[in-house]
């Protein structure tokens, strides 16, 4: 039996889905026949769950899996029927390129481009032409477009200035460029993995003869976050299934700038026996059923049918002049809460757009007032963090073949961040001893007169030595050592060991060990056969570390989330963590960004689609309609996912300084308005 | 019509009852500019006010500066409120053209190839580039730029000239310049392609046209833009997309200009495009037009529009601002210049015949009365040295000072620039007398960046007991915890200041190993609310220093968070992490030491950014206290009394032969304007009639011009006063060299001289 499930968000689709999955046990189907697909790995996180706690053998032999794992795991197996007819150059093991080094091996293509002036038209920070180039290749892949296709798409949908066109042009090569260098050198980024699965791989008798023996059985959560080549997998895949339940959330399919596409994943459910609709909210009260009622009335420009409760009891706002005496606010409540007995994971707070330093500044007042907080992410990224920014400071240090030393400042830094009991002002004067002018390399303490020893203390000189007893001997073998190994030592040999400060500090561990990992990455798609002088690639390594091009993303800190704790997000990422929550903080409702697209000039997300007419001009018109369109959604969402009441946190100058204006900002106040107009009738 | 009420005087209420079209306000000083537009701004929000969301509608409303932006926001906010019924705050929107311009990009700046997290550069930021740009630039072009220079020069002097005094002369010029291509709309590939075959007389905009081309791709490599592009994107953007320019069209159905008379070439343009024909009122005082040397402002955009047959034309010229004899000084400048002037470019471009009139009686607004209004002018055969001038004016400014009457009076001192300020200033401040400085503006960013960066500059030496005393003084005490601490060097908090201020070891006051820091100290005897004061001080020092890893952003929030308290410090602390993170972002190099610089730069109001930019309302002048202030920043104020300094004939010139003008450089030939030069060969490039251009003319013609603003700089500083109005002049500088070096009284002065005999 085939079914399509569907229905708002809070309606109890997941709730059926692990009814089935109960149920698939107790009638003794085989676990590993079993695929639960999901459009991005956190919403797989409740599967894993609830297997981990079913009482039948195997549960973990489940595959909870989103498409480009299945594609990579596929493409790994069945590579030796599949490089040659790609055009790989080699039947070399395959290497994955995660988005690091994937705009690692694109900068060159995009730098050769940019210095022929071929970009000039637009002004957009380099990395963010690497981030934009890699983009379009992706929506390539997901649509099946040809990458002339996406140039074409959209130089056809451009109505602008004509110097637009050739920088489309020029990504064009830049792609093509990309792409056979990729092939030479058995790279995979995100755009080959998938579409080597769906245009190689599935199309092999073998492939398909694998897949369907292996996967009897389908789950497949929110549907319509998904991209056209999940549908053409599933349109392929579903006739053959002995069941299936298909997931809907209508209202939602917020990853449109990734690929979701809601109305092709509807269209599925006429490949199944059975549509389900689910309708009742076990989610909202009734204060924000009715708010619910007056956004989409007033998104439809209609006045609102008879209102089950008063839409504006769903919400508490509040005006401020400055951004922070918002955040003041906001903190100020969500205390108040807490303290009246509210769980702390029964709050959450939503902003179009968190940057680090709201992040800091929300987090680290809840946290000195003693609330838990949880964010997605948290709020530097991994180069920023101090134990990562002192293993790269150690590593210049160290290597031979740097001709520029680290500055005083940052060995200062290092040593308090790694050297317990040495305090800031002492971390001063150690440095200005062991490592003042003309110096190259860090001195030994015993060199120093014994008053300044004194005033060190010994207990630090004492660990300040093995450090660097440790550092000199491993000066030798710079060369003969891949950066990742260095790290990796320098962290389980020396600064996590008794004595020294990051032993027992996790987060710190996190965060080095995931600067390990980037250096692995760097090195395995970039020095897969080695090299005769690691030290450049040490120098290599941390200079891309301090351009940004690695190490700048975050530590993924989602296990927090599970804890009792407030949780802080920006809106987006909020929404797909299918997480209700009693009470919800909107921050910035001023902000033009809620339901604002980003804008990226090297492409654009709406005309690189199926559903997109070719040749088409893309108006402002299209731009407003789509703005009002995710706005509709985004708003909808979040009040699908509020129990109690909304929070609305208005500042009239936004954090730049800049006055606040946006839609949403005008939909509350119409609501009010209403409300107005109703009472006084 | 209905009646005009009390408040309003017949002109105002003519104004504020528009409905449609376009109309042409003519304000003179004092007329009440503010006040009416901000009544037409209320009448019009509740005229458009709309029931859906999508459709929401705006007044817009554009002014000069930030302050009016502030100001102009408040009063509308309190007339719908109190006088309207309406919510406060919506349904109009103030900016400042660049503003606008931003507000235009931001919402859709992929039209113009940018990114939605666009970055604006500073001026500071600009000017570096632009620097670098012209250093890497500079060995191509130094040797080629000799042709410009004065035959007399000898070798040595056109070696320092080359080395020193050019590149200096092309730091200031080129700013200007690349502000006028963006002004014109003119990209570096199409001015490199037009001046690449020209003559060795267009060297200069040669070099010009590759340090552009040089400082626009460094632009670009950053997603960067900067002021100028912002202004010219918009344009771009409206242009580029129909659909975008109707949709504007319909936020904004009406628009009000205010200070139109400063109206640049690309300001006229976007309102024009968003007017469309429709609404759109433009307010201004061409009198007034003091910001058109070098820039593509133009009084004659206001003129000709309030020449338009489809304009309605309006004016303000009742004041009740001045005594009616300093409002007859004011109107007899415009007078002889018009009819009287020697030159006759000046007499028919420099002033509107608009003449200011004293109100009526039962006016809400009545004038100073003249009885006890006064007006003294320097005689022009009574020369003062610029020492001279400065002693008579201060010691007729301690007569002032020390009459108790004048303790609810306002005071002003306004000079033509800001040097000559600094010099009043030092002055005052040598006899104790209080004064408030606009020169160097004193708004809040420059306080704000000051306390941060006390707070830095010991984070970057911790071990310094000088800085940590500062810290405990400048930033705890005075700021934070803010005792009333009597100037008593017995005093617990001074002693302990000292005490940290010689510490060689400051390690055992923050972190001891043994024992506690009072133990290091010796003050038992000490209050013990003082040594917890200090403790506490300790504690947070403590909790700065730990920060110091953080990123910037982080640190100047943590500290911030510690220290301030008004809401619109704790904005301010935002805006500069911002700014400063993407400072570090740009230059990786950066740490506390370039940070703590970047902060000086800032309180110093080198640095300054869009938005915030002052957050004040407008500087209201404080009884019984001095301003100083340069006559430009003096604009829409008022003072009970006015100095007027300075008012000679280089500063004032007249375009007369025996004359030396700012910007004439010593060691050019044919007394070159390098600055009007160069822009008159971008205008003739642009135009294509490279053979009409002549060297020198430019330079001839900016005299004039200068001269002009100049005269309209007087009529702005005559008219900041109520009561009193005191004007001197001396003789320049270098008036012991004798012959031209010794300035005369400026050729108006003449005239005035002998309105104020008359009267008398």
């Amino acid at each position: 039996m085939k079914k399509f499930i569907q229905g708002p968000y809070g309606t109890g689709k997941t709730t059926l889905a692990l009814q089935y999955l109960q149920d698939y046990f107790a009638d003794g189907n085989l676990a590993h026949q079993l695929l639960i697909l999901v459009p991005q790995r956190t919403l797989g996180r409740v599967y894993q769950q609830v297997l981990s706690q079913l009482q039948y053998p195997n549960t973990a032999s489940v595959e909870v899996i989103t498409f480009s794992g299945l594609a990579q795991r596929a493409i790994e197996r069945f590579w030796p029927l599949l490089h040659e007819q790609v055009g790989f150059a080699t039947g070399k093991p395959p290497i994955f390129l995660t988005i690091e080094t994937a705009q690692y091996h694109i900068a060159q293509f995009v730098d050769d481009v940019v210095v022929t002036g071929r970009f000039d038209s637009v002004s957009v920070a380099r990395a963010r032409l690497i981030a934009q180039s890699l983009d379009n290749l992706a929506k390539a892949a997901i649509n099946r477009f040809s990458l002339e296709e996406v140039a074409e798409r959209l130089s056809s949908a451009w109505g602008g200035h004509s110097s637009r066109l050739e920088v489309y042009d020029a990504w064009l090569s830049v792609a093509e460029r990309f792409r056979q260098y990729c092939l030479q050198h058995n790279l995979l980024d995100f755009s080959l993995q998938i579409e080597v699965f769906t245009q190689y791989a599935m199309a092999h008798p073998l492939v398909q003869e694998t897949l369907r023996q292996r996967y009897r059985h389908l789950i497949a959560e929110n549907l319509e976050e998904n991209s056209p080549v999940v549908f053409d997998f599933l349109q392929w895949m579903l006739p053959e299934l002995d069941s299936a339940l298909l997931l809907f959330d209508q209202g939602a399919g917020f990853r449109l700038f990734l690929g979701a596409e809601p109305n092709l994943a509807y269209q599925l459910q006429e490949a199944c026996d059975e549509v389900i609709t689910l309708s009742e909210s076990y989610v909202q009260s009734p204060p924000l059923r009715a708010l619910e009622q007056a956004v989409i009335a007033a998104f439809d420009g209609v006045t609102p049918e008879e209102l089950i409760a008063n839409p504006t009891d769903a919400f508490v706002y509040e005006l401020h002049a400055f951004y922070p005496q918002m955040l003041e606010w906001a903190v100020d409540e969500i205390l108040r809460l807490v303290q009246s007995g509210v769980a702390p994971s029964e709050i959450v707070v939503i902003a179009p757009f968190l940057n680090d330093a709201l992040r800091f500044a929300v987090m680290s007042r809840l946290e000195d007032a003693g609330v838990p907080i949880a964010s997605h992410r948290p709020s530097r990224a991994i180069r920023e963090e101090p134990s990562a920014r002192a293993m790269l400071t150690l590593m210049q240090l160290v290597n031979p073949y740097e001709a520029v030393l680290p500055p005083p400042e940052d060995v200062a830094n290092a040593l308090t961040v790694l050297l317990p009991d040495l305090d800031p002002v002492r971390a001063s004067l150690l440095t200005e001893l062991v490592y003042g002018i003309g110096r190259k390399e860090l001195g030994s303490f015993d060199d120093i007169q014994p008053i300044m020893q004194a005033r060190i203390t010994y207990t630090v000189g004492e660990r300040y030595e093995l450090l660097r007893q440790w550092l000199l001997e491993q000066r030798e073998y710079v060369s003969q050592t891949p950066p990742d190994h260095f790290l990796r030592r320098l962290f389980g040999d020396m600064v996590a060991q008794p004595g020294f400060a990051l032993q027992t500090d996790f987060d710190a561990a996190t965060a080095i060990s995931q600067m390990v990992e980037s250096a692995f990455e760097f090195r395995r798609s970039l020095y897969p056969e080695g090299t005769t002088d690691w030290a450049v690639v040490w120098q290599e390594y941390r200079e891309l570390v301090t351009e940004g091009l690695l190490a700048a993303t975050y530590v993924p800190s989602w296990q927090k989330e599970l804890a009792n704790t407030v949780f802080i997000a920006p809106a987006y990422t909020y929404l797909m963590r299918n997480r209700p929550a009693t009470y919800q903080f909107w921050l910035d409702v001023g902000s033009p960004a809620w339901g604002e697209r980003l804008e990226q000039p090297l492409t654009n997300p709406y005309v690189v689609r199926r559903e997109y007419p070719i040749g088409e001009l893309w108006t402002d018109e299209h731009e407003m309609a789509s703005n009002y369109a995710a706005l509709r959604k985004l708003v909808l969402g979040l009040i699908r996912r509020c129990r109690q009441r909304i929070y609305l946190g208005v500042a009239d100058l936004g954090e730049q300084g800049f006055e606040q204006r946006g839609p949403l900002l005008y939909l509350f106040q119409q609501i009010l308005n209403l409300n107005t107009e109703v009472k006084e009738s | 019509m209905s009646e005009t009420p009390f408040k309003f005087r017949s002109q105002q209420w003519e104004i504020i009852n528009y409905s449609r079209g376009m109309m042409g306000v003519s304000a003179v000083p004092g007329s009440g500019k503010t006040f009416t537009l901000s009544h037409l701004a209320a009448q019009l929000v509740q005229r458009i006010t709309e029931r859906n969301f999508k459709n929401e509608r705006e007044v817009l409303i554009v002014t000069f500066t930030n302050s009016a932006v502030n100001s102009f926001k408040a009063r509308i906010a309190k007339i719908l409120k109190e006088e309207r019924g309406l919510l406060p705050y919506t349904g109009y929107r103030v900016r400042t053209l660049h503003g606008l311009a931003h507000d235009i990009v931001r919402e859709r700046p992929g039209l113009v190839g940018l990114s939605e997290d666009f970055n604006i550069v500073d001026e500071r930021t600009s000017q570096r580039i632009q620097s670098e740009a012209i250093s890497a630039q500079w060995p191509r072009w130094a040797e080629k730029m000799k042709w410009y220079f004065d035959s007399e020069l000898n070798d040595q002097q056109q070696q320092n000239v080359l080395r020193r005094d050019l590149p200096q002369a092309l730091e200031m010029m080129i700013p200007q310049f690349i502000s006028r291509c963006k002004a014109n709309r003119i990209t570096p590939a199409q001015l490199l392609k037009w001046v690449k075959n020209t003559d060795e007389d267009w060297i200069l905009i040669r070099f010009a046209a590759a340090v552009y081309d040089d400082y626009q791709r460094s632009l670009m490599y950053r997603g960067a833009v900067d002021f100028d592009d912002l202004v010219h994107f918009a344009i771009l953007a409206l242009e580029s997309e129909e659909k975008y320019l109707e949709r504007l069209r319909q936020k904004w159905p009406y628009i009000l200009e205010d200070e139109a008379q400063d109206s640049s070439r690309l300001q006229e343009e976007m309102l024009n495009l968003l007017a469309n024909g429709r609404n759109w009122v433009r307010v201004g005082d061409t009198n007034q037009a003091i910001n058109t040397t070098f820039t593509t402002a133009d009084p004659s955009f206001l003129r000709r529009f309030l020449a338009r047959e489809d304009v309605i034309e309006r004016q303000l010229t009742t004041s009740g601002r001045s005594a009616p004899k300093i409002i007859h000084l004011a109107n007899e400048l415009l007078r002889w210049t018009i009819h009287e002037h020697p030159v006759q470019y000046l007499r028919e471009q420099t002033f509107y015949e608009i003449y200011i009139q004293p109100t009526e009686p039962g006016d809400a607004q009545q004038n100073p009365d003249d009885a006890l209004a006064n007006i003294y002018i320097q005689p022009t055969d009574s020369a003062y040295t610029p020492e001279e001038e400065i002693d008579q004016v201060v010691s007729s400014l301690v007569r002032w000072y020390k009459d108790e009457r004048n303790r609810v009076k306002t005071v002003a001192v306004l000079v033509p620039e800001n040097s000559r300020g600094y010099q009043v200033a030092e002055r005052l401040r040598s006899l104790d007398i209080e004064f408030e400085e606009l020169l160097r503006s004193t708004s809040d960013t420059r306080q704000t960046a000051k306390i941060l960066m006390l707070v830095l500059d010991y984070l970057t030496d911790p071990r310094r007991g000088r800085k940590l005393a500062n810290l405990y003084r400048y930033v705890w005490l005075d700021w934070i915890t803010r005792h009333e601490i009597e100037d008593d060097d017995e005093h617990p908090s001074m002693r302990l200041m000292r005490i940290v201020q010689r510490h060689q070891q400051l390690e055992t006051l923050l972190w001891p190993v043994v024992g506690s820091w009072q133990d290091e100290l010796r003050i038992d005897d000490m209050d013990v609310f003082w040594i917890e004061d200090f403790e506490r001080f300790l504690v947070m020092v403590k909790r700065w220093l730990e920060a110091t890893i953080l990123p910037i952003d982080q640190l100047i929030l943590t500290i911030g968070g510690d220290i301030f308290r008004e809401p619109t410090d704790i904005a301010l602390t935002y805006k500069i992490a911002a700014v400063l993170k993407g400072i570090g972002r740009d230059n990786p190099s950066y740490r506390l030491v370039q940070f703590t610089e970047e902060l000086r730069r800032i309180s110093n109001n080198e640095r300054r950014f869009l938005g915030f930019d002052d957050s004040q309302e407008g500087y209201e002048p404080t009884p019984g206290k001095v301003t100083i202030s340069t006559m430009h920043a003096a604009k829409g104020l008022e003072w009970d009394r006015v100095y007027l300094m300075s008012v000679n004939n280089y500063s004032f010139p007249s375009a007369l032969n025996n004359e030396t003008y700012i910007g004439e450089r010593w060691f050019l030939r044919d007394q070159l304007n390098l600055e009007a030069e160069i822009i008159a060969q971008l205008e003739a490039a642009q135009s294509g009639t490279f053979k009409q251009y002549k060297l020198g003319d430019a330079s001839q013609q900016s005299r004039v011009e200068v001269a002009a603003e100049r005269l309209r700089l007087l009529y702005v500083g005559i008219t900041r006063a109520r009561s009193e109005l005191i004007i001197t002049w001396n003789m320049g500088r270098y008036w012991d060299k004798g012959g031209q070096h010794v300035k005369q009284a400026a050729l108006p002065l003449y005239h005035l001289c002998e309105v104020v005999d008359n009267v008398r």
